[in-house]
């Protein structure tokens, strides 16, 4: 613990008396950043549906953004530190678009089912560091962010009428490629790809999040389609320089 | 009585004028409009005459325009060109001469001297002809400088320059049909054309130099001159007396008394030249000019400022063949001018610098470089080249400290041969010996010793031709050496004796510190490595430095005419303004030489930018030494004084747009198709451009010519605003950080 007292001192120390030139002498940065993917979920479970989170048909690439916000500050002559905060909400589907079977299924899994499906919203705190190969926040950069993902899951039946929901956590790591511009030495625009793993939504099909085999079985389908959704993503941010 | 006046009269200037001392050439009085006016490089609009005649050749000749006039403008500003003093005012003489007759050509020409040791001259389509001193060093009368002036006056009447360039458009363009494979066949086919052109401007240029006055036959005189272009302006006997001093004899063997003639072949194949050979040249005009007729005169404007001028020319040239790391050219050219002027200050230092150049490449091993970069040695300049291939590493730096010193006694208050003298002497301590009694005292010297030191060899095995020629390169046999008694007259001396110690204890100490700290820079250097970025900064803090040269270029690779000078030339104005935010941001103040900041009456800093350029060109040809004191010694260190500042800074930025590669192409489709989200990460990688910048900041210690701090990095974006913004704030707050 005492270890770890110092080097947090050693870092924030290093951050407060950095000798980091930042753009023009300006090294904090706030503002907003989206993500964006087409949802390749529904192509890799079984051929579903594409819906949104209120259980409507959607086309694939209107799959909703990845909105957030955050914050980041140059440390050294290249590196910046960043915390950004995302939300998102998606709906996942049960529906086979080739099984024409309106049958219901409590299971809802091997074959489509209309009166199934899930939705879930998640909430992402992403802590990392990027490497500007110019000056820091300027020119082309790469980094790596941890990763920790709260979900709100809800399974719907809508043929019994039943709601459950159930929450779950996640987490993992995000490598991101991109480039910064500032104009008008205030805005900094950030576009980029990034490259995400999240461990729970690889590996955990079978969860018990709650007590219902049924709703742990859609959370980890949750949990999947984020992780599948997320995997490679475009980045479009845009931050105010202080 | 009369004549005897006359003759006083005459005497007396001639007398002074010869006691005057050369001093390096400079500018007066206000910097010419022609000198801004190329600044703006699209603005500025040629003559279009009957030359332009289809879209094409319209639009050929838009981009001729600016790229003639980036050239000139930056010719203009590189510090080589006199636009003032007595060689231009004497040559505009001349020129005013010649278009006598023709008031508003000559209103069109303007003519300027450049500071270049090659025999040539040239003219632009903008009516502007370049003299180099070189060529009038070579001349022998002002008619020879008349038809040379006339013929490139020909070139600029005919606009040869566009046409060469339309040319070399035509050979590109046609370049399957005409077989061609390589730049080196382009230039053939480009060259042909150009020797064409060369023929004509000489008759044009001799149909205008007829009617001048000048003595017809010297057009052809003045083609003759061009054929020495290669050798120093006269071919006299040197011998090893010019490096003997007291003490110091030169063993016979190492100084051949005779060397291969100069040989000239008039008919040489000219197919790989722009220009025809001198014979055919002089041929053509002989058809033209009666070779028997005398008329006309040598000299019309002066004759004793044509020689006041060519003077001048010729000692300048022994300062410029240094800049150009010709050491031997300088020393012959030294030699030359000191035998009516041997104690001139002036060649003495030229002297004193050949030396301590040759002495650095012979410590550094680099000798054989520079003899081997003489190509085809003719002449009394040989012996030179024999000698030093002679000389060991011993022999080198004997030689050197006894000329210093003996220089040094000559002009004891000097301080550039002071400071020259004493970094001999420190060479001589760290390569032969830091201790005195190497040297042998006088008591133990006669004339005899030096030569039964040197025994040449005469069996046959050790026999070679040296270089073709008829001398033969004997192997010598030592017994001894002449550096034991170069300085034996010295030992006496309380000066030599003194500095002599003082350096040897300086010297020590230094190994001293450096054997102790060798374990530490062992340690650091896997550290070292480590850096990917070529920072480099030996210095904490910099307040002021002077920025003498600011150069961007973009470049589109993708695009037929690959340098956008347009562009180029407005982004150097951005540029100017953000290192000047930067700086200011950062509470540094730079003082600004580049060109573009200067204005017509700052004639002073246009010298100052002028003599850096210089000290800069030298510091990038003599690459083979690695330290060394100044050229311009005296001159810099009052320019250090001046700005109170002995940093200079050089600033580069490169923005390519580079050819996008395709032969990747169906992998990454196999790759988007076997998985969708990659599409995304290269679609973006195909439709956007390839770009890279280069962003070179570089500050040199004018006091030791080291390199103070320099970032010199390649980024793989384009050289927008904010990455120039961000790089040179980093730069400056770098500089500023304590």
């Amino acid at each position: 613990m005492r270890q770890l007292r110092i080097i947090s001192l050693l870092f924030i120390s290093n951050i407060c008396l950095g000798q980091a030139p930042g753009y023009m002498g300006k090294k904090f940065m706030f503002g907003i950043s989206g993500c964006y993917s087409p949802t390749y979920s529904n192509l890799l479970m079984f051929d579903r549906t594409t819906v949104n989170y209120d259980g409507e048909e959607i086309n694939r690439f209107l799959a909703p953004l990845r909105l957030g916000g955050g914050i980041k500050y140059v440390i050294t002559e290249n590196k910046t530190l960043q915390f950004d905060i995302y939300y998102q909400r998606i709906g996942v589907s049960t529906s086979s678009k080739n099984s024409g079977a309106y049958n219901y299924d409590p299971e809802g899994v091997t074959q489509g089912n209309p009166f199934k499906y899930a939705r879930a919203s998640f909430t992402t705190y992403s802590f990392g560091l990027t490497k500007s190969l110019a000056t820091a926040p300027v020119g082309r950069y790469f980094g790596s962010n941890v990763v920790l993902i709260l979900a709100d899951v809800e399974s719907i039946d809508t043929y019994n009428n039943v709601y459950k929901t159930g929450n779950a956590l996640d987490f993992g790591l995000t490598s991101e490629y991109g480039i910064r511009r500032v104009f008008k030495d205030k805005i900094v625009l950030e576009t980029g790809l990034n490259i995400s793993i999240y461990f729970r939504g690889v590996a955990g099909f079978v969860t018990k999040e709650s007590n219902d085999a049924a709703a742990d079985r859609m959370i980890s389908k949750a949990l999947f389609a984020n992780f599948i959704n997320n995997f490679c993503t475009l980045k479009l941010g845009v931050y105010y320089l202080l | 009585m009369n004549k005897f006046l006359l003759t006083i009269l005459l005497v007396i200037p001639v007398y002074v004028y010869a006691q005057t001392e050369h001093s390096r050439l400079t500018n007066l009085g206000e910097i010419p409009e022609d000198f801004f006016r190329y600044k703006d490089i699209s603005q500025i609009k040629y003559d279009e005459l009957d030359i332009v005649k289809s879209r094409r050749e319209k639009k050929l000749f838009d981009n001729f325009q600016i790229e003639n006039n980036d050239h000139l403008y930056r010719l203009l500003h590189s510090g080589f060109i006199l636009y003032s003093g007595p060689i231009f005012e004497y040559v505009n003489q001349v020129a005013d001469k010649v278009l006598s007759n023709d008031k508003s050509l000559r209103g069109n020409v303007k003519v300027y001297i450049c500071l270049s040791g090659a025999v040539n001259a040239f003219a632009l389509n903008s009516g502007n002809i370049f003299i180099n001193i070189g060529l009038i060093a070579h001349l022998e009368n002002e008619a020879q400088l008349a038809y040379i002036l006339t013929h490139e006056i020909a070139h600029y009447q005919r606009k040869h320059s566009f046409n060469r360039y339309k040319e070399y458009d035509k050979i590109d363009k046609h370049a399957k049909e005409l077989k061609i494979s390589d730049e080196d066949d382009l230039e053939f086919y480009i060259n042909h054309y150009s020797r064409e052109k060369e023929s004509e401007a000489d008759l044009l240029g001799y149909e205008i130099y007829k009617t001048s006055g000048y003595k017809k036959v010297e057009a052809i005189h003045a083609l003759d001159q061009l054929n020495f272009a290669e050798y120093p302006f006269e071919n006299r006997v040197i011998t090893k007396s010019f490096f003997e001093e007291n003490y110091l004899k030169i063993p016979k063997s190492y100084f051949p008394d005779t060397a291969s003639q100069i040989v000239i072949d008039e008919f040489e194949d000219d197919s790989l030249y722009t220009h025809p050979s001198t014979g055919k040249r002089k041929l053509s005009l002989a058809k033209i000019i009666d070779t028997n007729d005398n008329s006309g005169k040598e000299f019309i404007v002066s004759k004793i400022e044509f020689e006041r001028v060519r003077r001048e020319c010729r000692f300048e040239l022994s300062r410029v063949y240094i800049f150009d790391r010709d050491y031997i050219a300088s020393l012959y050219n030294t030699f030359l001018l000191m035998q009516p002027d041997s104690n001139s200050l002036y060649l003495n230092n030229c002297l004193i610098k050949s030396l301590f150049l040759l002495q650095s490449c012979v410590n550094n091993k680099n000798i054989s470089k520079l003899i081997r970069n003489r190509k085809k040695v003719k002449g009394e300049t040989q012996k030179i080249q024999y000698f030093l291939s002679k000389l060991s590493i011993e022999e080198m730096n004997a030689l050197c400290l006894k000329k210093a010193w003996v220089i040094h006694k000559k002009f004891p208050s000097n301080e550039e041969i002071t400071a020259y003298t004493l970094e001999i002497t420190k060479q001589f301590e760290e390569n032969v010996s830091n201790n005195l009694s190497y040297f042998k005292t006088s008591n133990e010297y006669n004339d005899s010793i030096i030569a039964s030191f040197y025994i040449t060899d005469s069996t046959g095995s050790a026999k070679k031709l040296y270089r073709g020629s008829k001398t033969e390169r004997k192997k010598i046999v030592k017994k001894g050496s002449f550096a034991n008694y170069a300085m034996s007259d010295y030992l006496g001396n309380v000066e030599f004796v003194e500095t002599f110690n003082d350096l040897s204890k300086s010297i020590k100490l230094t190994n001293k510190v450096e054997e102790e700290t060798e374990e530490d820079i062992v340690e650091a250097k896997p550290k070292e490595k480590r850096k990917k970025d070529e920072v480099k900064t030996d210095i904490k803090r910099i307040d002021n430095f002077i920025i003498v040269d600011l150069f961007n270029m973009k470049i589109d690779e993708r695009k037929k005419n690959v340098i956008r000078y347009v562009a180029s030339n407005n982004k150097k104005q951005e540029i100017f303004n953000i290192i000047n935010t930067c700086a200011q941001k950062n509470n540094i103040n730079p003082i600004y030489l580049n060109a573009e900041s200067l204005t017509k009456g700052d004639v002073d800093k246009f010298n100052d930018r002028s003599l850096i350029e210089f000290w800069l060109t030298e510091k990038e040809n003599n690459n083979l030494i690695k330290e060394k004191i100044n050229i311009d010694y005296t001159l810099l260190q009052e320019l250090k004084k001046k700005y109170s500042t002995k940093y200079v800074g050089v600033i580069s930025c490169i923005g390519v747009v580079l050819k996008k590669d395709y032969s990747d192409f169906l992998y990454s489709l196999f790759y988007s198709i076997a998985y969708p989200p990659l599409f995304l990460a290269f679609g973006y990688e195909y439709i956007m451009p390839s770009t890279a910048c280069y962003i070179n900041f570089t500050i040199y210690d004018i006091e030791n010519g080291k390199t103070a701090y320099v970032k010199s990095k390649i980024y793989d974006t384009n050289d927008n605003e904010d990455l120039i913004k961000a790089e040179f704030y980093n730069i400056f707050f770098q500089l500023a950080k304590k």
